[in-house]
């Protein structure tokens, strides 16, 4: 059963091949680097540059973050039941994921209606 | 072949979790962690459970690090601490460590390792495949399954409410 | 039910080859579409597009290979190093991963036309894809700048919103089919393609499969007047290159999902061995929808982006999800 994913093996392989090269290809190929005064410096309109790694950013990336948690994970729970309801035919299960989706629903009605959603 | 499997993912997950708690930047520790959740998805591959692999990466590694990305991207760097340490932590640490180490190999040796001998389960052609899985879902595991959507729920509700106190201390965000 | 055989494998050295050939044709076609792009914007712009490059422009990639090959390799003075290299790559690496789900026809004389074709199907292609998000944020993080820094977030944001739509508007899909297999989906298309009764999940996962791959109307990184270029800024040669190479494959690969579960896969008239060229057919088809939309329709605002991915994708799919589990039940 395992065999079946060798396929998939050899493309990370090449993945990780091809990407490596196209990463590293510049250094080897590319003209001599050159480097000057004010080459290194990113890309700004003209005023000294600025920039740490600690930024504080808005709330609504975390929310996003957050919620995306929550809804990957209904995915999760629902594809595999999903795949037999049609199989199984019966009101049952078709129950079951309509109370699960619905609840989550509710989660996001409640959260849109609290104006999580709104991009701030 | 799954000898080699095992222990590049053994390696990947033990490597990973040890860079975790040794790295000091907190973003590398993500990324690290992201490695280790990676490499226990090959690992579960291996034991034929496709679809809780699968769920793995896509779950932890495709969207809880998601979060632990963002808000490192907030701390990350930074250079002074950004928590008080516990009082007693350096002394505390290894003592609860050394115990849970006592507690797993009591568990391991008084287990796990009569099975060496065997040739392991017989694994039904399925096992551990969504459609299988979904069975388990909605007969042993029926409660679990409506509770997670209700966790689901509360998960957002406190989002929601943690997000809006947050948002009266700072009112203009990015 | 279709019970194609799960589990069933060739020989390990039909399964290495087929991937290398896969691999191989995948590779041959995409820097045609680059020039194809162009050609099909400059049509809808009333101008030619690339044509001095040989015989109709067609050597254009090969001379803008050759030109991202030439330049130096850079690195901003701020940046990290190793993560600044790992951005591009790990783009790229996921692009080329997920390759391996497309189906391109049945098993033929004991062997299967496609990379893999496991029980769990198309998460594998989210599994392999959701690691793209940390190819563009390390990128913008390390990158030193703060316009990669801002754009980094932003398309990271943009990825994770799209992409529970994507994943809800296959799930209408999957019910009917009754699997994740996509060979197995394919052949619950005998008798009708899902387009047509799941219409609005083709829809919603068309329009998610823009934004994740960061495609006209979605393409907020090629907003240079807000964001310069957003996560790729600081990027030149080959590694910007690979961010481009990567977008082509996300098409690709989105394409071909759509053309897997809505529009019949390999299926088409003429003899069996046509079938990869009608898997290819059809997921040419659905890129010249990428490029007809990128001509067409204007950008949109980055708040606009995340409310319509929010607010209306992700109820419509749930809801599109829904009403299809009722009426596989009922009917």
């Amino acid at each position: 059963m395992l065999r079946s994913y060798i396929p998939a093996l050899v493309f990370i392989g090449l993945g990780a091949i091809v990407s490596s090269a196209l990463v590293a290809v510049n250094a080897f190929l590319g003209r001599k680097r050159r480097t000057g005064t004010v080459k290194g410096d990113p890309y700004e309109s003209g005023l000294p540059s600025e920039f740490s790694r600690t930024f504080r950013w808005g709330v609504s990336f975390y929310m996003v973050a957050m919620l995306f948690i929550l809804f990957d994970i209904e995915v999760i729970f629902l594809y595999p039941v999903g795949v037999i309801l049609n199989a199984a035919d019966s009101v049952f299960v078709l129950a079951e994921i309509l109370v699960f989706v619905a609840l989550l629903l509710v989660a996001l009605i409640y959260v849109w209606r609290r104006g999580a959603l709104d991009w701030r | 072949m799954e000898a080699l499997a095992f222990f590049v993912g053994a390696i990947g997950a033990l490597g990973g979790a040890i860079a975790v708690i040794a790295l000091r930047n907190p973003f590398y520790s993500v990324l690290a962690l992201v490695v280790h959740l990676v490499s226990l998805a090959a690992l579960f591959l291996l034991l034929n459970a496709e679809f809780l692999a699968a769920a793995q990466i896509v779950v932890y590694a495709g969207a809880v690090m998601v979060l632990y990305v963002f808000v490192s991207a907030y701390v990350g760097g930074s250079e002074e601490p950004i928590w008080e340490p516990i009082p007693g932590q350096r002394f505390l640490a290894p003592l609860l460590a050394g115990a849970l180490f006592v507690e797993i190999s009591i568990a391991v040796l008084g287990t796990a390792l009569t099975t060496l001998e065997g040739d392991g389960p017989d694994v039904r052609l399925g096992f551990g495949s969504p459609a299988s899985i979904g069975e388990l879902l909605l007969e042993r595991y029926l409660i679990a399954f409506e509770a997670a959507s209700l966790l689901l729920l509360v998960a957002a509700v406190g989002a929601v409410v943690l997000a809006a106190r947050k948002r009266r201390e700072a009112p203009h965000g990015a | 039910m279709l019970i194609a055989e799960v589990g069933f494998a060739e020989a390990t050295w039909i399964l290495i080859v087929k991937a290398l050939v896969i691999f191989a044709a995948v590779f041959a076609v995409a820097p045609v579409l680059t020039v194809v792009e162009r050609k099909i914007l400059g049509r809808f712009q009333a101008r030619y597009g690339p044509n001095r490059v040989g015989p109709f422009g067609l050597l254009q990639p090969a001379a803008d290979a050759l030109k991202l090959i030439g330049k130096e390799q850079f690195e901003p003075r701020g940046a990290l190093r190793l993560l600044y290299a790992a951005g591009p790559a790990l783009v790229v690496f996921s692009g080329i991963a997920t390759l391996a789900i497309l189906p391109w026809g049945d098993v033929k004389n004991g062997v299967g036309f496609y990379g893999i074709d496991v029980s769990i199907g198309v998460l594998y292609f989210f599994a392999f894809g959701g690691l793209s998000f940390y190819g563009l944020l390390l990128g913008g993080w390390a990158s030193g700048s703060k316009y990669s820094f801002l754009g980094a977030m932003r398309s990271a944001a943009q990825l994770i919103s799209y992409e529970i739509s994507m994943a809800l508007a296959l799930f209408g899909a999957i019910l009917m089919a009754g699997t994740l297999s996509l060979t197995e989906i394919v052949h619950a298309q005998d008798d009708v393609w899902f387009v047509v009764p799941q219409f609005l999940g083709f829809l919603i996962f068309m329009v998610a499969g823009f934004a994740e791959a960061n495609r006209a109307p979605f393409d907020l990184p090629e907003a240079d007047a807000e964001l310069v270029a957003g996560y790729q800024t600081e990027y030149g040669g080959m590694r910007w290159g690979s961010f481009m190479l990567a977008e082509y494959l996300e098409m690709f690969v989105i394409s071909g999902i759509a053309a897997t579960f809505f529009l019949g896969g390999w299926k088409g008239p003429g003899p069996g061995f046509l079938d990869p060229i009608w898997m290819l057919a059809k997921i040419l088809g659905l890129m010249f929808l990428f490029f007809w939309v990128r001509a067409t329709l204007p950008r949109v605002r980055y708040d606009q982006l995340m409310s319509f991915g929010w607010k209306v994708l992700l109820p419509l799919a749930t809801l599109n999800a829904l009403v299809t589990a009722v009426l596989v039940t009922v009917l």
